[in-house]
Order: C-alpha cells, then sequence, then structure tokens
C-alpha cells in the first residue's frame, strides 16, 4: 500500500516476483498499477470494507452522511494523492517516465485514506485514532525513507516537511472536533451587563470566581422579577441566590454548571440550577400534544 | 406584600400560619411502597409556566416508564390526568410546585413560593402561589388522588 504523503509504499510485497511480469518485479506497485479493475488484499483499506463496517445496521440518514463524508474525503484524498505520488516519484527518479503510473497508484491510495479519514470525521474519536495510525505509520515509513542512502536530500526535506504539516493539521481536526465552547473575548474591561467573557481589564482571561460573579450580578439585572430583594442583594454583589430547602432545614445556593464541564476548558458556558431540582425528569418532554 | 421566602427562612421551611390556616413550601406525602397516585391538574394562572414535582427515595413509573428519584410534570406538555406508581422504602412522596420563568430554569422555594394543602376525601387540593409575590394562590391548582 502507497503512501501517498511520502509518495512510497507502506511495506513491499512478500511476493518475488515473476520475470514474464514486469509489474510484478516491482515491490512497491499497487495491484499491478491497474486500481480500477484490481484490488489489494493485503492493503489496509477499501472501499468495501469502509461502508460495510461504516453504514450497517445505521439508519439511512447516517449512511448518507457517512457516504458524503468519505466521498469528500476520497476526492481530497485523491487528488491530494495523485499530486504527491507524481511529484515524488519525479523527484526520486528524475525522470517522467512512469509519472502517469505513480500519480494514478497515488490517487487510488489517497482516496482510500481519504474516505477513512472522511467518515472518521463523525466523531472526534474516531478521527484521532485515525489520523494518529496515519501519523504513526507515516513517521515509520519517513524514518525508513531518510535512513535509504539512494534518497536524495530533497525528498529527505520534502518528507520531513510533509509529516510536520500532516502533524498541525491533524491536531487542528480533532481539536476542531471537539466540544463547541466559548472562549473569552477581546475587550478588555467588564461593567454589569456586559458579556461575561470579556477579559479582564488587565486583559486576562478571567478566573471562574469572576465569571461566577459577573453572571450572577447579570442575571440580577436581566431576570430582576425572579428573585427576592434579599437575593438580589446578594447577586449584585456577586453572590448567587439562596433559598432554604425545607427537606433538609437548611440554606442551599443556587449552582452553575458547566458544559461542556470546566476540566476540558469549558469557562463561560453556564446553567443555572438549584440543587433540588436537577435530578428531576420529565416524562412528557418533547410530547406536547395533551390539552 | 407580604414576604413568604423571608418568612420561611426564619422557620427553617417549616410551615408557617397565614390567613388563619398553614402555607407550605413542599408536602410529604406519606405513601406505601408501589402506592399509585392520581395527579389531576385543575387550573393555571400564571404568565410563567407551571409544574408539579415530586420525589421520593426510589423512584416512580410514569406511563410504563421507570424514572429514578425525582420526576416533573408541566402543564403544558402532559396530560392533564397523570397516574404515577411510587416505589420506595421511606414510605414518602415528597410535593411541591415549580415555575420556569421562560429561560428554562426549573424555579421553586423562593420568592413568592408557598402552598396551601386542603384534605378533600381521598385526595388533596394543592392552591400554590409561584415565584411572583402576590397572594392569590391561584398560579396552580392540581389534585393528587390515592388510587
Amino acid at each position: 500500500m502507497m503512501n501517498p504523503l511520502t509518495g512510497r509504499f507502506w511495506t513491499a510485497d512478500d511476493y518475488e516476483g515473476s520475470g514474464g511480469d514486469p509489474n510484478s518485479l516491482h515491490k512497491y506497485m499497487y495491484a499491478s498499477g491497474d486500481g480500477v479493475n484490481a484490488s489489494d488484499p493485503s492493503g489496509n483499506f477499501s472501499l468495501s470494507e469502509i461502508s460495510i463496517s461504516s453504514a450497517i445496521n445505521v439508519s439511512f440518514r447516517a449512511v448518507r452522511t457517512v457516504a458524503v463524508l468519505g466521498a469528500k474525503g476520497g476526492l481530497i484524498g485523491g487528488l491530494v494523492g495523485g499530486g504527491v505520488g507524481g511529484y515524488f516519484h519525479v523527484l526520486k527518479h528524475g525522470t517522467f517516465e512512469g509519472l502517469a503510473q505513480a500519480m494514478w497508484s497515488g490517487a487510488v491510495q489517497g482516496a482510500a485514506a481519504g474516505m477513512i479519514i472522511g467518515v472518521s470525521t463523525i466523531h472526534p474519536v474516531a478521527l484521532a485514532i485515525t489520523l494518529g495510525a496515519f501519523l504513526g505509520i507515516n513517521i515509520a515509513d519517513a524514518i525508513n525513507v531518510i535512513s535509504d542512502p539512494d534518497t536524495t536530500i530533497e525528498v529527505k526535506v520534502a518528507v520531513i516537511v510533509l509529516l510536520a504539516v500532516q502533524a498541525k493539521y491533524s491536531a487542528s481536526a480533532v481539536a476542531s472536533k471537539g466540544p463547541k465552547m466559548t472562549v473569552a473575548n477581546s475587550t478588555k474591561g467588564w461593567r454589569v451587563g456586559d458579556p461575561i467573557n470579556n477579559l479582564t481589564a488587565k486583559g486576562n482571561v478571567p478566573s471562574w470566581d469572576t465569571v461566577r460573579a459577573r453572571y450572577w450580578k447579570n442575571e440580577a439585572l436581566n431576570n430582576s422579577g425572579k428573585y427576592s430583594a434579599e437575593n438580589l442583594a446578594l447577586m449584585r454583589k456577586g453572590g448567587a441566590p439562596q433559598r432554604v430547602n425545607p427537606t433538609t432545614k437548611e440554606m442551599e445556593s443556587k449552582e452553575l454548571h458547566h458544559d461542556p464541564p470546566q476540566r476540558d476548558g469549558g469557562l463561560f458556558d453556564v446553567e443555572q440550577v438549584w440543587p433540588d431540582e436537577h435530578a428531576a425528569q420529565d416524562p412528557f418532554r418533547n410530547v406536547g400534544e395533551y390539552d | 406584600m407580604i414576604n413568604f421566602e423571608s418568612l420561611f427562612v426564619k422557620a427553617k421551611g417549616n410551615p408557617i400560619e397565614y390567613n388563619g390556616g398553614l402555607i407550605h413550601m413542599v408536602d410529604r406525602l406519606v405513601v406505601k411502597n408501589l402506592q399509585r397516585l392520581r395527579f389531576v391538574f385543575d387550573s393555571a394562572n400564571s404568565h410563567w409556566r407551571q409544574g408539579i414535582h415530586i420525589s421520593t427515595d426510589g423512584g416512580f413509573e410514569v406511563n410504563g416508564r421507570k424514572f429514578k428519584k425525582a420526576v416533573v410534570f408541566w402543564n403544558d406538555t402532559a396530560p392533564k390526568t397523570i397516574e404515577v406508581i411510587v416505589e420506595t422504602k421511606k414510605g414518602e412522596c415528597w410535593i411541591k410546585n415549580v415555575w420556569d420563568v421562560g429561560d428554562g430554569v426549573m424555579e421553586s422555594w423562593h420568592n413568592g413560593a408557598a402552598m396551601m394543602i386542603e384534605d378533600i376525601g381521598g385526595s388533596k387540593l394543592y392552591r400554590c402561589n409561584d415565584g411572583d409575590p402576590d397572594e392569590d394562590f391561584d398560579d396552580l391548582v392540581f389534585r393528587v388522588e390515592f388510587i
């Protein structure tokens, strides 16, 4: 199977080849150069494997989503793989002879890899695993290329650059699939009524204590009709509203829950909840036809 | 205007006297395990969404589905009449009024909240004041029947 990033195949064929079939003598050729009619059963990825594993037992909508993602990834991967395969062929061999075949092989393998990555984007964990696997394979392959005495310095540099680019974009792709969260904006300073994600007057990201105080001050401003005068006084000082719990006879405060969790970096995305109501479920949620 | 919240805080959440009767923050219904209850929404007169919040140590069965600890019935989405099976070891079910001013937050037990509770034969009638600090006790009226 060919690595579209480095222009080399990941593994050499075990078969020694036959003198009667020149293509079979090439230890790094895909399916004798016929990527349309032939397949590579020892390869890691094929269209049928991806389609079956991804689409089985899921709804039509999910299948359509997977198909679209796979097609997009396959198209991009094919174009990149073809270009990279051709580029490295010329760079390594110094000739355009065999360029079309190298581009075709690169395109086929790039399309397969692109489809896998495209399908993986439906979930950040799947994407991380896939990109991690590709990166790992490419690092191992790059070591082989760089340590090969026949490899020119230009190819070595190009392989390292491409590997670095892949690592950067892999990390970016995974990060972009993570939970969406509000980040600090660029405005310095905060007054009651301003967004709670403003920077501090010194330009720092506010601490959680500061964010919480801002939240309750804004709640007192925007939702004053909800609360008693006593609670509004507390909230205007940055404190949470309180109430007595008649089942425990104790005072309790309204809480702010993070979504996404604070441990995942969520600082400004919060929802308010009273402790006693937190666990209640609504059996008729989203029903709404009873009147 | 009377301040129910501060009166309940002073009373540590216990019922307080009001107009010759008692008003409550919550009702502790004594029930046996697998007690069947019927909740009936009678009326609502509030600009805020009204609901009934029930909790217990075990769980509830509603419409064949089981729920742990606590459920809420909102008057704009639940049927007028709801049958519930209470699973409890402590033999209790807590009932209170909740409301939502429109921001999706379930509110209770503060500001103007209070309930008048009447025993009527085999059922109980709850006249609720939500967080709006008036004194008309008509924001939500519902019944609980033992069946």
